[in-house]
């Protein structure tokens, strides 16, 4: 992706935009819209849209029908009908969703066509509606033996596509199940290659579903084989059983909180900083619970100064960042200069990103060595900082700019043991 | 603090350290520079008018990267948008050996674009552009993952993407 990187630095934004954008700090003190459309303008743009929306259409529609593409196997023929477009759909944030991968029985109950010949791994999605569990939807991936990969995802009413088909695609019958396939193509790149997608949704029951697969064009064949494949199992299969998942909603918490309710959080109160360093006050403190996450963040801020606290177990995941004071090719940035990601091993970027000190081993030599300030547009110079120290159990991560290193030592010394 | 109280300096510097940042997001999202201009100027004059209390600066560039990203994903769910594609003609050109890699990552939905542009642009985690895109953490993995299969022919070459998929997964 150093590519694309590249070519993303390379972007600005044109001059114009930028005197547009903050003539609004004038402007809208004046009361004029500044580049806002008026209701007027808004209306005539729409009528306009239609017009040409009628005379495009006149080219457009003719190409839209759907290009057969009829496959030997299993008697029956997928029509693949021609990807107008992608769709922005995307999973949106749902307020009290939990999940559960499943287990091998969950699997066999969920994908009984699938599970003698592929190798499946699946998350079930769950809402929390009112303390009870509803279904929300299932993601899934299914591995051939030969090591093609397709998603399916299975959802109450409609799965979700990522393609947009036009309304004149062409159906296709499996098994006496209607299923609306597509394929979208990428446009070749300089060495005449390109990827192509598959894509197909049907209903089981009362269940959407929603199965992909992707790779290069020149395995197109063996693509839309095991698409089909895919495709027909879960057809003959059946319709998933859901009643097996039996999911409790497990303590889900996302709240904002000040900052005594933060001294005063059971869990991890105690190692929030006796008070704040010199000028700091206080922004915001949140408690989350989640699965992924039992966490108290609190922020403080002074102009463009921050400090960003973290408090939460120590998790297994974890413990591959704690390291010890005399490994500091681990932790101490002086030997990385900027841009780090030149200059630090892969197989040290984790620790250098984020190392654990051990409480009982931290110094405030460790501490300056994790200190370095940058030049950034815009921005107030400041010894900026970021490591973890672990108190038995209890991970503090701290994200510290414009405090010195002193400081932060001084505040970590103070949080005790529990 | 909300700018409407500021005076225009204050914005304009707030603007100045943000506007590429959120430009480049939303260029990457909707893939058209005329888009990304309007999702842009939309995100600035929502925090102009209506911006929360920024706490420190992450926490600033944070909602405006969120902000800038459901703007994008709106811009592309409205009627006109829905039934016109991306236009690469109009992103701003890029140099031949780029070109082959945007064009994929162009054709990939707008979901894993976001993911794939705060992953290896931004340099966030998984669980920050969970945070960020208000996604659990599998999802923004499933979407990598997938977003990776896609680019296959043109990414089979990078290590550097190997190395990533071996952290993601």
């Amino acid at each position: 992706m150093k590519s694309y990187k590249a070519y993303m630095n390379k972007i600005s934004v044109p001059d114009g935009l930028h005197r547009k954008i903050v003539a609004y700090a004038g402007g809208a003190a004046q009361q004029t819209t500044v580049s806002r459309c008026s209701a007027a303008v808004r209306r005539y743009a729409a009528i306009c849209a239609c017009f040409v929306l009628v005379g495009m259409s006149i080219f457009t529609v003719p190409k839209l029908w759907p290009q057969s593409m009829p496959l030997p196997e299993n008697n029956s023929a997928l029509i693949f009908n021609q990807a107008q477009g992608q769709s922005a759909a995307a999973d949106a944030a749902v307020a009290g969703l939990f999940w559960q991968e499943l287990n091998a029985d969950e699997l066999e109950a969920v994908f009984p066509g699938l599970t003698g010949t592929h190798h499946l791994t699946a998350t079930a999605n769950f809402k929390n509606e009112k303390n009870s569990a509803a279904f929300y939807n299932i993601d899934a991936f299914a591995r051939s033996a030969a090591g093609l990969k397709t998603y399916i995802k299975i959802a109450p009413g409609v799965a979700e596509t990522d393609y947009l088909l036009g309304n004149a695609s062409q159906p296709s019958d499996i098994l006496g199940t209607t299923v609306t396939a597509g394929v979208f193509e990428i446009k070749s790149n300089n060495r005449g290659l390109r990827d192509v997608i598959y894509f197909a949704n049907f209903r089981l029951s009362d269940l959407g579903y929603y199965v992909e697969i992707s790779g290069p064009e020149t395995e197109k064949e063996a693509l839309q084989e095991e698409f089909t494949t895919v495709i027909t199992q879960l057809i003959k299969g059946g319709a998933a059983d859901i009643s097996v998942f039996h999911p409790v909603v497990p303590k889900l918490r996302h709240d904002l909180l000040d900052l005594l309710e933060a001294r005063a959080d059971t869990d991890f109160g105690a190692y929030l900083p006796a008070q704040a360093p010199g000028g700091f006050v206080f922004g915001e403190a949140l408690r989350i619970i989640n699965q992924e996450q039992d966490t108290l963040i609190v922020f403080w801020r002074k102009g463009m100064n921050y400090i960003d606290w973290r408090v939460s177990r120590l998790e297994e995941k974890d413990k591959t960042r704690i390291i010890s004071s005399a490994d500091r090719l681990n932790y101490d940035l002086s030997f990385y200069p900027i841009p780090r990601a030149d200059y630090v091993p892969d197989d040290l970027r984790k620790m250098v990103d984020n190392p654990i000190f051990r409480s009982e081993e931290l110094t405030l030599d460790m501490v300056k060595a994790r200190t370095y300030e940058v030049d950034d547009a815009g921005d107030e110079p400041g010894p900026r900082m970021r490591f973890s120290v672990l108190y038995d159990d209890i991970l503090i991560e701290v994200d510290v700019k414009g405090l010195s290193p002193e400081a932060v030592y001084q505040a970590l010394q103070e949080i005790k043991h529990q | 603090m909300t700018f409407k109280s500021c005076r225009p300096e204050e914005f304009e510097a707030f603007v100045s350290r943000h506007e590429n940042r959120l430009y480049r997001t939303a260029l990457a999202v909707t893939g058209n520079a005329a888009d990304a201009e309007n999702v842009v100027q939309e995100a600035f004059w929502r925090a102009y008018e209506k911006a929360p209390t920024f706490n420190f600066p992450a926490h600033e560039k944070a909602w405006l990267l969120r902000v800038t990203i459901n703007l994008s994903r709106s811009c592309l769910r409205s009627f006109w948008r829905k039934r016109t594609e991306p236009l690469l003609d109009t992103y701003p050109a890029a140099e031949p050996e780029q070109h082959e890699l945007l064009e994929q990552i162009m054709a990939l939905p707008p979901q894993y674009r976001a993911v794939i542009h705060l992953f290896y642009y931004e340099g966030y985690a998984v669980k920050d552009i969970a945070e960020l895109t208000g996604q659990k953490e599998a999802t923004v993995r499933s979407h990598l993952t997938r977003a990776r299969q896609k680019l296959k022919v043109v990414l089979t070459e990078e290590e550097e993407f190997k190395e990533a998929e071996h952290e993601i997964v």
